[in-house]
């Protein structure tokens, strides 16, 4: 059978040892075996883990087989752990016989399952919606754009496990409250919109009204650069700027080009581009106060005119540039083409400048448009016809919301509370508008909506609808989940993965691919340590870093919707590139803005995460490759294990940039610290391999004219290994350890818990059952989300608290 | 629970003791410019001098921390030569002490940074994080308008953690603290906040009744967490009571809105962040000599934006890893020279403003430190440490030997000086030796 072709570590049978990992615990309490496993312990293990030297900071010589003290079954669990994959006792040391490792680890296992250690961890516990799901909800409930991030002023989440799905990072606060309170209000003014619909306007903004630009006439303004002057632009200014409220509008921009074909100084590329940006009117703004509505072509001598629908947050105005005109100020243009004396008077050089330039001769907003109205969000709480004055009418509208916005069914009980609200402001004089709006603001901010599972016990059918939904849309069920639900299917494994391939096949289901990908492989930490702008200039231009992480979003999806085998990720003879991602490979053909599938040469080194600029990037700190981190990446993420941070009191890496030694000189002397080493040894070999991507993902044949590339390494078992190639060999052998470490990896987004001793039965069968499927991705979400692991805490379901 | 913070029902008059009308007028106009320079101090009257001074706290720290070669002087005592970042402020030398080979014991290089005020590594766990600066404020902030004030530099970065653990955002904009600290509320505003503030407390009554519902139906681990929520509404309901009462105070007087040329985009060819930082320190000062806040917080923050000093060509990150390439470090230092300028101005300015018989700067302890050691690599070990002020005895050089010290000691040396009973915080050991 394909799938028990094992790789040998350390001259032992993998499949031995799983078999091992699976032996029934009949002799679970057998002294004479626990003193057997303690004279393991004494023979293999003390020298290093003992009294006298306790590397990694383990000593065993104290252990006891006390498996009911959780401390102790951790240390048990991470013995067993080592012995399992081979790791220990390291290869300079004698091995023990494969018999008497197999019982070892077939007694640590058994104790582990027969001790109260199975339950140490419930994944049923309460937790608060993060941001993202904060977001999506309101969304889907409100039926309103939340393109504008209503949870922009919450503080941070933190992550656990490196997700932002466990509830025990996901703390709440004061000011998580305050920003709660803000962030609703400001929601339900959007979702809810009494009275008829507002006149839609037109307001057209004539040159004279543009804030300053450097030159205009009564017919245009002209604009010549992209950057510099500060006023290179049609903007209104502040006193003549449209007051617009909120919503959505429409943009028209009459404009042509002119000298597009020119060459010389302030020459471009291509054709003149007219950029629409929307933000506040006036001189300054904020850094990232101004969004991109769209970016145009724009043909010579031929006024047009562009139309574009945009979203405005109130007070914003349509801002219009020439984003790849001449970088730098006109002064700078002019001194360059004309010389530093023409720069003094450079009035007259504007009037008749003949470079490729930008004229703009009006712009008009009109709005604010609805699609519908009532707005659907508003319909959907209020209904076609608002009777304030019916006391029933107020209350069911409430008992209504409460329960889309609760995602379970409530009581009156439930509702209670919202109802006293409204009649209390309605006695201080609000209007019923006034009055229920709060009422709904308070909804939103109650735990029933912002936590996920709020009553004790199991999960209930409600509770699994949203954990469902929240793993995939990161957001609230739909109907279907909700009726199902109701009828009570969603304890029926086979249920839930019929509604797997259900929800994947909803557009939602983006939220999964851009949070897992962001969070399991990292993605989120690219542009957090940013290239050095003067060393990596191509790391700036055309948008690379976009692309960067395009590619292997990409990637992602498409092993998802095409329900590819895992694998892939490890290596694959395809990725996702445009032509400036391409460019930055090396690789030809693919031209455009617009990514595509492309099939990769194997001697590209491409395939595979571990080729993809992004992982390379945000693996690097922006100066130097770092085969530390690179490592520990590889390890946590790909072979699902977490090197513990360095202990205090090592000095850091000092980098030496100035060529004198390699990193491989400096890690060696790290290395050659035992205590170091213990991790080390694990940790550098993997991120060596890859040593010949630069901090940008780019292929390097040397560090520069003196020093050389070396990506050899040997691992701690003595397998050798040089370069990515081997280092992809090594992961695809062991397969079944990255189907575990992926497995882990959804599971804990999943359920928001951290993987336990218990979960390890399960997850073992997982990954059998994966493999059965050839890894492939789709089937693996199925039997994860069928497993009881989704929705029950322990190894069998009985987990009395 | 912690204790509460004292005062909730007990909210004691406004205590600034400034001449408010003659001081105020105009500073709007005068922050643009060197700050107090022109206006001489002025003595408190005699009636607010009866009551003792409040002391102070004010802890600024920067992301990438200081080149310690440059910063830390070889000698120790009172007679040591002045090192290349700490010449800027030779005038105000008796005023202030610098100390070596402090630290808090953690690695984590950029992550390790948020130790500074915490003393511990970042961790999500609840109440891990808990900022010198807040605990101070949860005990002695609670008179004044304002019970701390986090600040940052453009931005809205802090390094203050609550002490539930959640980082507070920073103020980064001068006119937005110019505002919060000076702009009078209208008559109108006033009603319409008292209406707003009525409301919001009326829709946390319902919040609150609804979560008790959902309380009763937890078990005891869920319910533990849950207690964070519940925590959250009580906390508001008590800010929501300190807004009511201090809507009714009005704010020091005697100012119109002031307009800040940085934010215009004109910071007189000087480096915006370096413009923007003085006038930060120009409206702390104002804030602590109007006892708006008595505790404050200024995150100078890292990035790799280029700094417009003459000489700097590189970005700050990129300079602060500069592999000891000599070119890189003498960049560096011409911007971290800047930071200790902008330091002596403040203390300056402190100094400059009497309060009954001592000086505003006596009164506070100003911190300059970070959670950086060595930015080139990544260390969080051997930590910048300056104390001005405060009442400590100043004026010196002290070494400690390095990683045999917690920093955390020398902050309940602080806290004791600010009146707080403890002789713990963080992982402190006791109070600083030598240090009082």
């Amino acid at each position: 059978m394909r799938q028990q072709r094992q790789t040998r570590l350390g001259g032992l049978s993998g499949l031995a040892l799983l078999c091992a990992v699976l032996v029934t615990p009949s002799r679970a309490a057998d002294p004479a075996t626990a003193n057997r496993a303690l004279r393991f312990l004494a023979q293999h293990c003390l020298s290093c883990h003992g009294a006298k030297t306790q590397s990694g900071k383990r000593r065993f010589d104290t252990l006891q087989a006390d498996f009911s003290r959780p401390a102790t079954a951790r240390t048990w669990q991470a013995i067993l752990d080592q012995l399992v994959a081979g790791k220990m006792p390291p290869r300079k040391q004698p091995r023990p016989k494969p018999a008497a490792i197999r019982e070892m680890t077939g007694w640590i296992t058994a104790r582990l399952q027969a001790s109260g250690q199975l339950k140490v961890q419930r994944n049923d516990a309460v937790r608060r919606l993060n941001r993202r799901e904060y977001n999506n909800t309101l969304r889907d409930l409100l039926l309103i754009d939340t393109s504008y991030d209503p949870a922009a002023g919450f503080p941070d989440d933190d992550k656990a496990e490196g997700f932002d799905t466990v509830g025990a990072a996901l703390v709440f606060s004061p000011a998580l409250l305050r920003e709660a309170l803000r962030a609703s209000s400001d929601a339900i003014d959007r979702a809810v919109k009494f009275g008829p619909q507002p006149r839609v306007r037109v307001h057209r903004i004539l040159p004279r009204q543009a804030t300053r630009p450097v030159y205009r006439t009564d017919e245009y303004v002209k604009i010549v650069t992209a950057t510099g002057d500060g006023f290179q632009q049609f903007r209104p200014g502040t006193k003549d700027a449209p007051r617009l409220a909120q919503g959505e509008y429409l943009i028209r921009v009459h404009a042509t080009a002119l000298h597009s074909n020119f060459q010389g100084v302030g020459e471009i590329d291509g054709p003149v581009q007219l950029r629409i940006r929307v933000g506040p009117p006036g001189k300054t703004a904020e850094a990232g106060s101004r969004r991109t509505i769209g970016t145009f072509e724009v043909p010579d001598n031929q006024p047009r005119t562009l139309t574009v629908r945009a979203r405005f947050e109130a007070g914003q105005v349509p801002i219009v540039s020439f984003p790849n005109g001449h970088r730098g100020s006109f002064k700078n243009l002019v001194k360059k083409r004309f010389g530093p004396e023409a720069r003094k008077n450079r009035a007259p050089i504007m009037v008749s400048y003949d470079g490729p330039q930008l004229r703009v001769f009006w712009m008009e907003v009109e709005g604010p448009l609805y699609d519908r109205w009532p707005l659907p969000g508003h319909e959907r709480i209020f209904g076609r016809t608002v009777s304030p004055e019916d006391p029933r009418y107020v209350a069911q509208t409430l008992q209504k919301f409460t329960a889309r916005a609760f995602r379970r069914p409530v009581t009156a009980t439930d509702v209670q509370p919202f109802l006293a609200l409204y009649h209390r402001l309605r006695q201080r004089g609000d209007t019923f508008q006034e009055a229920i709006k709060s009422s709904l603001q308070a909804v939103l901010c109650s735990p029933g909506f912002l936590y996920l599972k709020t009553q004790g016990g199991p999960l209930d059918e409600f509770a699994i609808a949203n954990r469902l939904s929240y793993f995939l849309w990161s957001s609230m069920p739909d109907e279907r989940l909700l009726e199902l639900a109701a009828k009570g299917e969603l304890h029926r494994g086979t249920v839930r993965a019929a509604q797997v391939t259900r929800l994947l096949q909803d557009p939602r289901c983006e939220a999964f691919v851009n949070n897992f990908t962001g969070q399991w492989l990292e993605l989120d930490q690219l542009g957090s340590m940013p290239p050095d702008p003067k060393r990596f200039r191509h790391y700036y231009q055309g948008d690379l870093e976009t692309a960067m992480r395009e590619e292997t979003r990409r990637f992602f999806s498409y092993l998802l919707q095409q329900n590819l085998d895992v694998a892939r990720f490890l290596d694959a003879d395809f990725t996702f590139l445009n032509q400036r991602l391409a460019e930055h490979y090396g690789i030809e053909n693919v031209e455009g803005a617009n990514f595509r599938r492309v099939q990769l040469d194997p001697s590209g080194h491409r395939g595979g995460v571990l080729g993809h600029a992004s992982v390379l990037t945000l693996t690097s700190n922006g100066t130097v490759t770092s085969p530390v981190v690179r490592g520990v990446w590889i390890l946590r993420n790909l072979m699902g294990e977490a090197p513990p941070p360095p202990p205090p009191g090592v000095a850091e890496l000092e980098p030496d940039t100035r060529g004198a030694t390699t990193v491989r000189q400096q890690l060696a002397k790290h290395r050659s610290n035992a205590n170091c080493a213990s991790c080390h040894q694990r940790i550098d070999p993997l991120g060596f391999s890859l040593e010949h991507f630069d901090p940008t993902g780019r292929w390097r044949q040397r560090y520069d004219r003196r020093r050389l590339i070396d990506t050899s390494g040997t691992l701690e078992n003595g397998q050798q290994l040089n370069g990515s190639t081997d280092l992809k060999q090594l992961l695809l052998k062991d397969r079944n350890r990255f189907l575990r470490c992926l497995i882990e990896k959804l599971s804990v987004y999943a359920t928001g818990t951290p993987i336990t001793a218990g979960d390890r039965t399960r997850i073992d069968a997982l990954v059998r059952a994966a493999r059965q499927h050839n890894g492939q991705f789709q089937d693996l979400l199925r039997l994860l989300v069928a497993s009881d692991r989704f929705i029950a805490p322990s190894a069998t379901g009985e987990n009395p608290r | 629970m912690r204790a509460q913070p004292s005062g909730e029902n007990s909210m004691p008059a406004p205590t600034w003791k400034l001449d408010r009308r003659t001081f105020l007028r105009g500073t709007g106009v005068a922050l643009a410019l060197p700050l107090l320079e022109a206006t001489t101090p002025r003595s408190a009257t005699a009636a607010a001098a009866a009551r003792p001074a409040p002391r102070r706290l004010v802890c600024i720290g920067s992301e990438y921390g200081m080149h310690a070669p440059a910063f830390f002087p070889t000698e120790t005592g009172r007679d040591f030569e002045l090192t290349e970042l700490l010449k800027p402020l030779q005038d105000s030398r008796r005023h202030w002490t610098v100390i070596e080979g402090l630290d808090h014991g953690v690695g984590g290089g950029h992550k390790g940074v948020q130790a500074f005020l915490t003393g511990v590594r970042f961790s999500f766990q609840r109440g891990g994080m808990y900022s010198l600066d807040q605990y101070a404020a949860d005990r002695i902030g609670s008179e004044t308008r304002f019970p701390s004030l986090p600040l940052d530099i453009g931005g809205g970065n802090s390094w203050s953690w609550n002490r539930y653990g959640v980082k507070l955002q920073g103020i980064g904009d001068p006119q937005a603290l110019f505002d919060r600290l000076f702009r009078q509320t209208s008559k109108g505003e006033k009603t319409r906040r008292r209406r707003e503030l009525d409301t919001r407390g009326s829709i946390l009554d319902a919040v609150l009744a609804s979560a008790r519902q959902i309380d009763r139906t937890l078990g005891s681990s869920d319910r533990h967490r849950f207690r964070e929520y519940l925590n959250a509404i009580n906390e508001t309901e008590r800010r929501l009571k300190r807004a009511g009462y201090w809507l009714n105070q009005p704010k020091p007087r005697g100012t119109k809105t002031g307009e800040f040329p940085v934010r215009k985009g004109n910071s007189g060819g000087q480096d915006k962040r370096l413009a923007t930082m003085k006038l930060m320190f120009d409206l702390l000062t104002l804030a602590l000599q109007t006892d708006s806040t008595r505790i404050a917080t200024l995150h100078i923050p890292g990035g790799n934006g280029r700094f417009q000093i003459d000489g700097v060509g590189d970005g700050y990150h990129s300079l602060s890893h500069h592999g000891q390439d000599p070119e890189k470090i003498e960049q560096l230092k011409l911007i971290e020279i800047e930071y200790s300028r902008a330091l002596a101005r403040f203390l300056d300015q402190l100094a400059g403003v009497s309060e009954g018989d001592a000086t505003l700067l006596e009164n506070t302890i100003v911190y300059f430190g970070s959670g950086m050691g060595n930015a080139s690599s990544h260390s969080n070990r051997n930590l910048p440490v300056l104390v001005a002020g405060g009442g400590f005895r100043q004026g010196r050089s002290l070494k400690f030997t390095p990683g045999k010290t917690p920093l955390c000691n020398l902050y309940v040396s602080m806290l004791q000086q600010l009146g707080i009973e403890t002789d713990s915080f963080g992982n402190a050991t006791g109070t600083l030796t030598d240090f009082a």
